[in-house]
């Protein structure tokens, strides 16, 4: 192609144009098997985020978008739980540790620190019903995140293949979370499961940029709104969970 | 700004989405005592004395929540107004689901939407300045 000129006619379609999109293989696990379908699709989403939103169909099942996110939230919850148990002791005496410090430099509320030690006190079968507890709301959460996210891509305007589009952006870039399963790992557990969000924040940008044909930069202002202005409304419980991880990161030091 | 009614269906959508998010919200509002959380609170108004534009929405969903309109108005005008919003896609997507409501569907002209926004942002420009008078100049207001 001389420089400057047209591109050449029969070329490769364009990245975003709707014959290029397909059924991604988790909708196609009836061909390709359960398992088949569900790790094809996820390492095509996790490897090559780029090409893989480039051909979802924005028009396709939202009913399949649900599974495939609720199956992503059933394996991270279950084996976050296993992870947990077994590591309950230990987590519990580095949050401890932890609220020592932050009692000692920020003057930690004495009722903060009781409902912490709640909350990590909570017994194995108690962590099973909040497991199962946040396995019944996932979708719940989902239809949530989806529906504040697209008000922004309406203000901002990023709408153009209505809600469904945006709810299957959200749905299947749900798949960083799995790495949130070593969440309980100490140390590490909180800077995967800090890349992990991050991945998520990432993946949603491109979903929407690509499954609403809009800029990447109406995407990124569509997706951020929402977790900013959670942090408007509650940016004390950020800021308190971001001191709880520093101390964590750093061992109490 | 052209309107089309489709015929009467029960077909789940955006709307459904914000009624689940206004019911969840001003359930949670109603029967959690969030606010009352030791770490709940806004970290730039603790630290600056200076509110954020989402300073008072908790109060917001607490007293919308308990029907109190003026009292959250007091707190935030613009997140009442989104609150009562989100509480009208509730009333609206019941009737819906429940009596096949048909749902219209709005389209606008660039010309239109790009009017839209630049109001929501004068809006949230006005609404950050009445939550900074509140907190700052009570006096003034």
């Amino acid at each position: 192609m001389p420089p400057g000129g047209a591109p050449p006619p029969g070329g490769p379609p364009p990245p975003r144009g709707p014959s290029y999109r397909h059924d991604t293989p988790w909708e196609r696990r009836k061909e390709l098997g359960f398992v088949n379908a569900l790790l094809e699709t996820w390492k095509q989403t996790m490897i090559s985020p780029d090409k893989f939103w480039s051909s979802v169909r924005p028009d396709g099942r939202w009913e399949d978008a649900l599974f495939y996110s609720w199956v992503i939230g059933a394996i991270t919850l279950i084996l976050t739980l296993l992870i947990k148990i077994p590591l309950q002791s230990m987590i519990a005496a580095q949050v401890r540790a932890s609220m020592d410090r932050l009692a000692s430099l920020q003057g930690l509320p004495p009722e903060a620190r009781s409902y912490l030690e709640t909350f990590m006190s909570l017994s194995t079968g108690l962590k099973v019903w909040w497991t199962g507890l946040q396995l019944l709301f996932w979708p719940i959460g989902l239809f949530i995140t989806a529906g504040l996210v697209h008000v922004f891509c309406i203000l901002f305007g990023s709408a153009a293949n209505g809600f469904w589009a945006t709810f299957r952006a959200i749905a299947y870039a749900q798949a960083p979370f799995v790495f949130s399963i070593f969440a309980p790992v100490p140390c590490v557990g909180a800077v995967l499961l800090f890349a992990a969000v991050i991945y998520y924040f990432v993946l949603a940008i491109i979903g929407v940029s690509r499954l609403q044909d809009s800029s990447a930069g109406k995407a990124a202002a569509a997706v951020l709104a929402t977790p900013v202005l959670l942090c408007c409304c509650c940016c004390g419980l950020v800021v308190f969970a971001g001191g709880v991880l520093k101390s964590m990161i750093s061992g109490g030091n | 700004m052209t309107v089309s009614w489709p015929k009467p269906n029960r077909a789940i959508g955006f709307i459904e989405a914000l009624a689940l998010t206004g019911l969840t919200g001003l359930l949670i509002a109603r029967f959690v005592p969030v606010a009352r959380l030791p770490f709940w609170g806004c970290a730039l108004r603790q630290h600056t004395g200076w509110p954020c534009p989402g300073c008072g929405l908790t109060r917001v969903a607490e007293r919308v929540a308990i029907g109190n309109i003026a009292g959250a108005w007091e707190a935030n005008p613009l997140g009442t107004v989104a609150a009562l919003l989100f509480a009208l896609a509730a009333l609206v997507s019941f009737a819906h689901l429940a009596f096949k409501l048909p749902l219209p569907i709005v389209q606008v002209t660039r010309r239109e939407a790009s009017a839209v926004r630049w109001a929501i942002a004068v809006l949230v420009l006005l609404n950050y300045a009445f939550v900074i008078a509140k907190a700052k100049f009570p006096g003034v207001l």
